[in-house]
């Protein structure tokens, strides 16, 4: 098992398991898309209290959960930078940075979107929200420091150190944002927290989560690829590479 | 401590990546006690990538560097007391008079050989700027300031990016000297230079890169 | 590595830390000016009216506090990397970490300490009632060091960076956001008459953990920077 993961270590059979695995991915996503949405609109009945409008969430929670899953991911693919070396973790961790911004700005729109028919304003200092708004903070704090650093190696290095800082810093920032709220008695944003969530609109929540996973791992495969091409352009088996693509 | 008379600086197999490049294809040498390398080659050829390797600034991402008969990033404490390394920029502080700079190299070394900081100055041709402060000395001072280190922190291995930088003919052949000294004391000196250094009678390795 | 080297390399970067930072005297007032002229902001935009400014003031002096805190953090490395100390003190085989910490703890007592009295002094023109000025400064006691360690790891990472500044704030303000939060909640609690120690021992608590953590962090980034 080990050896396995080493052999995937290794940038050129990292991009020979992306090209066999992201249509994969990327179909299933696809699919799962599909049924999910269907479910979201069409199966899950409406909310007694707040009619067709609360089926943004099938959105929001999945983009948000999502949005937190990529950071870790982020993190954990830094460290694994750190500790072992591999250019690969480097590039998926990069990868990772625009696809969770990108989650987490979603979550904040579909937020805003959802508070305008409930509340009746385009935000709300809701827990969630503001804990999202200091995630997206930290997601461009990521980007721009890999973007200021012009060393690739460099940079990985620096936005793991960065990344983990992050990690400690989220639980505190969550449970304090938390707090805060509570003790402003601020309105919530959340279907999720009543009692319980009937099943008929559970389903179609987790089919649209798993869509939502199946994609960012498509994607960020496909993104971490391109770096390494890129890294390891002067390399002899992207040059093939090269030459197979342009001779076909 | 190692059995100086075994000790030496053996590197094997060098490769290092910087920015998507290569540097050093596999370098391979040895420095014993008593000798001098000069580090040649061209701009972007990576001497300051290899003196920071060297140093474990920079991490070798292939290949062996050995201080005697151990790899430097396992005795890394040991290795950087015993080790004085000259950048390209001089690493003192204008803010501070000649004096004050020193006493803090000295604290950031290992084995310090001498408290007696104004005869270190007045060897490296500062005789009597104890308390003139660094930003009023010219380049070619501030860099003989900076060389200052190697008689404050007593090393076995000297590691020089571009010493005679901004010297004039006097300082460069006071340099020559303590590097003469250091090799008679058995002592190691790595170094990269710019200009066409005359050795005399010293006994220099070249390596090019 | 021993000990008496240790406390010797700590002692010394810390004093000349000191030293260097007293003999620029005019860097160190900096932050505390713009400090003055964001609280001045405040009553120009909200107006005079006593009530109103007493009653968002401790979150006025906080926001302020931070934001003079950010312009600080450029100068922690920024000076050292430039010249090359910084790669000096990192090859010294005595303790890296006592080298973090003596210029951590002198950034805080160049920049930190005198923000603390900035502050203090600045309650009273925002109509911050005497009372709550005790708690105010058990917020900034426990709550600047944190500033200091954190806009350490912030520098560290954004050495010779191209428009650092920006970067800076960007890395530290979420990071600083529980901070604030409590900081401002236990001020607003004492002046109403409710108990503080909740809040305060919860910014003791991020404190310890800065401390133990963020040394590390400060270390591990200087490395990296300094391997390009």
């Amino acid at each position: 098992m080990w050896k396995w993961i080493t052999k995937y270590a290794s940038p050129m059979h990292f991009y020979l398991l992306v090209n066999r695995l992201t249509p994969w991915l990327g179909w299933s996503a696809a699919i799962l898309f599909i049924l999910g949405l269907y479910g979201a609109f069409f199966y899950a009945p409406a909310d007694y209290q707040q009619g067709e409008s609360f089926r943004i969430i099938y959105v929001h929670v999945p983009s948000a959960w999502m949005s937190m899953f990529v950071y870790m991911v982020m993190a954990g693919a830094g460290a694994a930078g750190l500790i072992w070396k591999t250019k690969v973790s480097d590039a998926v961790a990069r990868s990772c940075a625009p696809l969770g911004a990108s989650f987490t700005f979603l979550a904040l729109v579909t937020g805003s979107l959802w508070g305008k028919p409930m509340w009746g304003t385009w935000w709300v200092w809701d827990a969630r929200l503001t804990s999202e708004l200091i995630l997206l903070f930290l997601y461009l704090g990521y980007i721009a420091l890999q973007s200021a650093i012009d060393d690739r190696r460099t940079a990985a290095r620096a936005g793991a150190v960065l990344a983990l800082v992050g990690v400690v810093n989220i639980p505190i920032i969550h449970y304090s944002v938390e707090w805060w709220n509570t003790l402003h008695q601020g309105p919530t944003v959340s279907k999720l927290d009543s009692p319980s969530i009937h099943i008929d609109m559970l389903i179609p929540l987790l089919l649209m989560a798993i869509a939502f996973n199946l994609y960012f791992s498509a994607m960020v495969l496909i993104r971490a690829r391109t770096e390494i091409i890129e890294q390891e352009k002067n390399s002899k088996w992207v040059q093939e590479l090269i030459v197979d693509k342009v001779s076909v | 401590m190692p059995n100086t008379l075994e000790t030496s600086l053996t590197v094997s197999g060098l490769y290092c990546y910087r920015y998507d490049k290569a540097f050093f294809g596999g370098l391979d040498f040895t420095a014993r006690l008593g000798e001098l390398i000069q580090i040649e080659g061209e701009n972007g050829s990576g001497k300051t990538t290899l003196l920071k390797t060297l140093c474990g600034l920079i991490e070798a991402d292939e290949g062996e560097i050995r201080w005697g008969n151990n790899s430097i990033y396992s005795v890394m404490e040991e290795y950087r007391g015993g080790l004085n390394y000259l950048g390209h920029k001089n690493g003192i502080k204008a803010g501070l008079t000649c004096l004050e700079n020193l006493k803090v190299l000295s604290a950031l070394g290992n084995q310090v050989t001498t408290n007696d900081y104004s005869k270190v100055l007045e060897r490296y041709g500062l005789g009597g700027y104890e308390n003139i402060y660094a930003y009023t000395l010219s380049a070619g001072q501030k860099r003989r300031l900076s060389l200052a280190r190697l008689s404050i922190n007593q090393a076995l291995l000297w590691i020089l990016d571009e010493p005679f930088t901004s010297l004039d003919e006097q300082g460069k052949n006071d340099m020559k000297r303590v590097f003469q000294e250091h090799l008679q004391a058995n002592g190691i000196i790595l170094l990269t230079s710019h200009d066409n250094i005359q050795w005399q009678d010293m006994n220099v390795t070249r390596l090019r890169l | 590595m021993n000990r008496v080297s240790m406390i010797n390399l700590f002692a010394t970067l810390l004093f000349r830390d000191i030293l260097l930072g007293m003999r620029n005297q005019s860097e160190l007032v900096n932050p505390l000016i713009f400090f003055i002229m964001v609280i001045t902001m405040f009553p120009l935009a909200i107006g005079p009216e006593q009530n109103a400014l007493m009653q968002i003031s401790p979150a006025i002096v906080w926001v302020a506090a931070v934001l003079a805190s950010n312009l600080t953090i450029d100068g922690i490395f920024r000076s050292d990397y430039e010249d090359g100390s910084l790669e000096q003190m990192i090859l010294s085989p005595h303790s890296g970490f006592a080298l973090v910490m003596a210029k951590i703890l002198a950034h805080w007592l160049l920049a930190g300490v005198p923000l603390i009295i900035m502050v203090l002094m600045a309650g009273p023109f925002l109509y911050l009632p005497d009372t709550a000025s005790q708690t105010l400064f058990y917020t900034l006691l426990l709550g600047t060091p944190v500033l200091s360690l954190m806009g350490a790891i912030a520098g560290g990472l954004t050495m010779g960076v191209r428009s650092s500044g920006m970067l800076q704030a960007l890395l530290i303000l979420p990071l600083i956001m529980p901070l604030l939060i409590f900081s401002v909640s236990a001020v607003n609690n004492s002046m109403k008459g409710l108990p503080v120690t909740g809040e305060l021992y919860f910014l003791a608590a991020i404190l310890v953990l800065a401390l133990t953590l963020a040394p590390i962090a400060v270390y591990s980034a200087l490395k990296i920077r300094l391997s390009e």
